[in-house]
């Protein structure tokens, strides 16, 4: 029977393999570890990226998350919720402590690490765009952690309502109503903008 | 605008919204010799050799200084020492 659905029996064997990457992590495996560095860190990267706007901090908090996890690891609690929920916990928390003690720091704007020509070489209608794509990073930015995760998850690792709601420790239905609000939230700043 | 199963949104809301913020909310990449650098850190064992001072050449030295001393004194002693005689 399982013949007939090669995939799902090949999602199981991922599964499986996975359970026991993540139980030998545990025990303390620094191989095991390692796989689950690699499997997480382009994630965990990406969020502390667009919560932090710059890239040297995203790499610093990367690492400083990636730190933690190792050395709690032997005490993580197997549950139904991913792993990468843990280790977004963990990145969340080191980047609302980045967000309290840079509160006066200039920020830099995310567009910023782009490489572009110089603005006389840009059309009108590319430097108005580019100036529409700040804004709209500005307002994200703005909103609470809460809502910026949930696009983060949304957008840059395209999860789903359900994908995102275990990330997050929230039903599917509590992430589509966040999600729903977070779009007027936007909506609303940019009418009152305009 | 349809990402994913359930993500459909009212339609009152501005569909343009969810097209910018799928136009500039996209996967980044970290650098590859960061990302190298960072598993490194983490999974390999740093490289130091911690080195304890050898306590039995201290002895040695400080105790072949005490002899040679004590000898030092007892030759300068027999060579150039005044043993008082008594007066005949």
């Amino acid at each position: 029977m399982d013949s007939k659905y090669p995939i799902r029996k090949l999602m199981e064997n991922r599964s499986e393999q996975d359970e026991t990457v993540l139980d030998q992590a545990i025990q303390g495996d620094e191989a095991a570890f390692s796989i689950l560095y690699q499997e997480n860190v382009k994630k965990i990267y990406n969020y502390i990226y667009y919560r932090t706007g710059n890239v040297s901090d995203a790499e610093d908090l990367t690492a400083r998350v990636f730190q933690r996890a190792l050395k709690h690891i032997t005490r993580y609690k197997k549950t139904s919720v991913p792993f990468s929920a843990w280790l977004y916990r963990i990145a969340h928390n080191l980047v609302a402590n980045w967000h309290r003690d840079n509160q006066r720091r200039k920020e830099v704007p995310i567009e910023d690490h782009i490489d572009l020509r110089s603005k006389l070489d840009i059309p009108d209608h590319e430097i108005e765009k580019k100036q529409e794509v700040e804004g709209l990073m500005r307002a994200v930015r703005k909103l609470p952690s809460d809502r910026q995760m949930v696009l983060i998850l949304k957008y840059v690792e395209d999860l789903s309502n359900k994908e995102i709601g275990e990330v997050m420790g929230k039903s599917e239905g509590a992430i589509k109503s966040l999600y729903h609000r977070t779009l007027m939230d936007l909506k609303d700043y940019f009418e009152v903008k305009e | 605008m349809e990402r994913k199963e359930g993500m459909k949104v009212d339609s009152d809301l501005d569909m343009n919204l969810e097209k910018k913020l799928d136009g500039i909310l996209n996967p980044v990449s970290p650098r590859s010799s960061y990302i190298n650098e960072l598993q490194n850190r983490l999974t390999k064992e740093p490289e130091i050799s911690v080195e304890y001072p050898n306590y039995l050449i201290s002895v040695l030295v400080i105790s072949s200084s005490f002899v040679l001393g004590s000898l030092l004194l007892f030759l300068l002693n027999r060579i150039f020492g005044t043993t008082p005689k008594a007066k005949a």
